[in-house]
């Protein structure tokens, strides 16, 4: 009676198991429809700064375009990285693109560890994404032991445009204490309204992820870029429902490009990482796919540092690139060589190109441009 | 549902916690330290409960864990159930663990995402136990099934509820030991 009994529970757990679990993901890329500029016709090029000096040391923006057209930029800020008075600061740029809000912090350490129910000793990189529900997601990063090889994803909701939070939530990414996952790389979005975050590793391995997410915000499957030790902070271009081209930052080993990788199947398989023309100095970049139809990626076009940041454009999907240099030093910085880094792009509804990135660990800089600009520089 | 995950992540602690107050403490008294250790867990501070400090360490216990954590209180469970037990956990462990760090192209962390064949592997391991009268390992498979079904943690992955870390250090040493006394 009693094996009976097991046997029937056995059945019945894993009926129900069955039934609850996960479907494999089908679903294809989001390709948005290409829309007519309403933004000027002459270029347009202008340099401003997002932060406000609240904090001495800033890193990391990401930003996204409110429903009234405004612009919301998120970065991490304290006495320094890693400091355990870091927080996520966020400002808005105002309708008339002139003129950025004060900052205003928007996670810290304590609401953090009091929100996930464990100790958090500091915060990282911020990703902001909108979901296709129309909330904005606010994904960031936490350590609770070690350094940043021991990251760990939060996310936050916003239901009004970023004004409020609800509380912060953790994505569990990884088997081994849910350590070693690092998010930096805008979403990419699903026709069935879920999004996928592009995630890397930096522990055992340094390596590229690609992590679906259910529409509620819970991790529904994982895909890897690439592998081993020489690779991160990917950031994947949907080019049609199933191809998508991802870059990666290089670590280590030469040749120091900027590494490839493509699929062909919505992300659930990539091919192995190859080297572009371009340079990377083991510096993060960023890529997008505008609304003409070429893809334009900011970079460090060094070897060795990050002392300019540049542009480049392809208008074949990646397969060759046209050098565009474009920033130099706003102004001198002390004597140190200035460094640029960790840049972030998007394009608004009007057709112009926002670019954040950090200058000198000490300004959040913001450049906007459009694509007569961009024709006029080539 | 978040705030169910959160407690149930802190109950693991707190039993963790009670089952080293229960070993630790003189025979006679084991029950009166466990009931302290798991008191500790509740105080406050800083804002956050000692619990939520050891959690930041563990990170979430499997439910396998916590029920050998329960069977620890009430005399633990027949050595060849205990063998198997430790078996498994071991050559899982090393079969997920340094794949899913990045040793190689293979991730078999993805296996328990969209779980059907993770779920039929289970499965025949249930079986296996059933034949075997391992009830105790059954138990652990069902609970672990069940509970990543009714999404209790936060990590909607069922390796996580199958296994840890620290199940899995545990289970080397333990395969170990046993092996050595055999």
């Amino acid at each position: 009676m009693k094996r009976i009994a097991w046997l029937a529970a056995t059945a019945l757990v894993f009926a129900f198991a069955w039934k609850r679990a996960t479907p494999p993901i089908r679903s294809s890329f989001e390709i948005e429809t290409r829309r007519s500029s309403t933004g000027s016709l002459d270029p347009v090029f202008e340099q401003s700064s997002a932060s406000s000096g609240v904090t001495p040391r800033v890193h990391s923006a990401s930003a996204v375009e409110l429903d009234d057209g405004r612009i919301r930029a998120f970065w991490y800020g304290g006495t320094r990285e890693g400091a355990m008075d870091v927080e996520i600061y966020s400002s808005v740029l105002d309708a008339e693109r002139s003129q950025w809000s004060r900052e205003v912090s928007v996670a810290t350490r304590s609401q953090t560890q009091r929100d996930v129910g464990r100790y958090v000793k500091k915060l990282g990189n911020p990703v902001v994404s909108r979901d296709r529900d129309g909330r904005l997601q606010l994904f960031y990063v936490s350590v609770s032991v070690g350094g940043w090889s021991g990251s760990s994803i939060n996310v936050r909701t916003s239901d009004d445009e970023g004004e409020s939070w609800g509380a912060a939530r953790r994505l569990v990414t990884s088997p081994f204490l849910n350590i070693s996952t690092l998010v930096r790389a805008p979403a990419v979005h699903y026709t069935d309204k879920t999004q996928a975050l592009p995630v890397y590793h930096e522990f055992f391995g340094k390596f590229g992820e690609l992590i679906w997410l259910s529409r509620d915000g819970r991790v529904r499957d994982k895909a890897r870029l690439s592998w081993g030790q020489s690779s991160l902070q990917p950031v994947v271009v949907p080019l049609d429902s199933n191809h998508a081209l991802g870059l990666l930052r290089k670590s280590g080993a030469s040749p120091p490009r900027i590494l490839a990788v493509e699929t062909r199947d919505a992300g659930k398989s990539w091919s192995a990482p190859t080297p572009t023309p371009m340079a990377n100095p083991d510096a993060a970049i960023a890529a997008l796919r505008t609304s003409w139809g070429e893809l334009l990626i900011a970079f460090n076009d060094s070897e060795v540092d990050r002392s300019n940041l540049s542009l480049a454009v392809s208008d074949n999907d990646g397969d060759s690139w046209e050098l565009v240099r474009v920033l130099d030093p706003p102004e001198p910085i002390h004597d140190a060589a200035p460094r640029f880094a960790y840049p972030w792009m998007l394009e608004s509804a009007d057709g112009e190109i926002h670019l954040l990135y950090t200058w000198n660990r000490t300004r959040i800089v913001h450049v906007r441009f459009n694509r007569q600009w961009l024709q006029r520089n080539r | 549902m978040a705030a169910t995950q959160s407690v149930i992540g802190l109950f693991g602690v707190t039993l963790l916690l009670a089952r080293v107050g229960f070993a630790l403490g003189p025979r006679q008294r084991s029950a009166r330290f466990a009931v302290l250790a798991a008191a500790v867990s509740f105080i406050p501070v800083g804002g956050l409960a000692v619990a939520g400090y050891v959690r930041g360490v563990t990170g979430d216990l499997s439910t396998t864990t916590l029920l050998l954590l329960c069977a620890g209180f009430v005399g633990g469970i027949g050595r060849s159930e205990r063998l198997t037990i430790s078996a498994l956990v071991a050559s899982s462990a090393l079969f997920l663990y340094p794949m899913a760090l990045g040793l190689g192209p293979f991730d078999p962390y993805r296996l328990g995402f969209a779980p059907q064949g993770l779920l039929l592997g289970v499965l025949a391991l249930a079986l296996v136990a059933w034949f075997r009268r391992f009830y105790f390992l059954l138990a652990c498979l069902l609970v672990a099934v069940a509970s990543h079904g009714l999404g209790l943690f936060e990590s909607t992955n069922l390796w996580d509820y199958l296994l840890d870390p620290w199940l899995a250090v545990v289970s080397i040493y333990d395969l170990r030991s046993l092996r050595r006394n055999s």
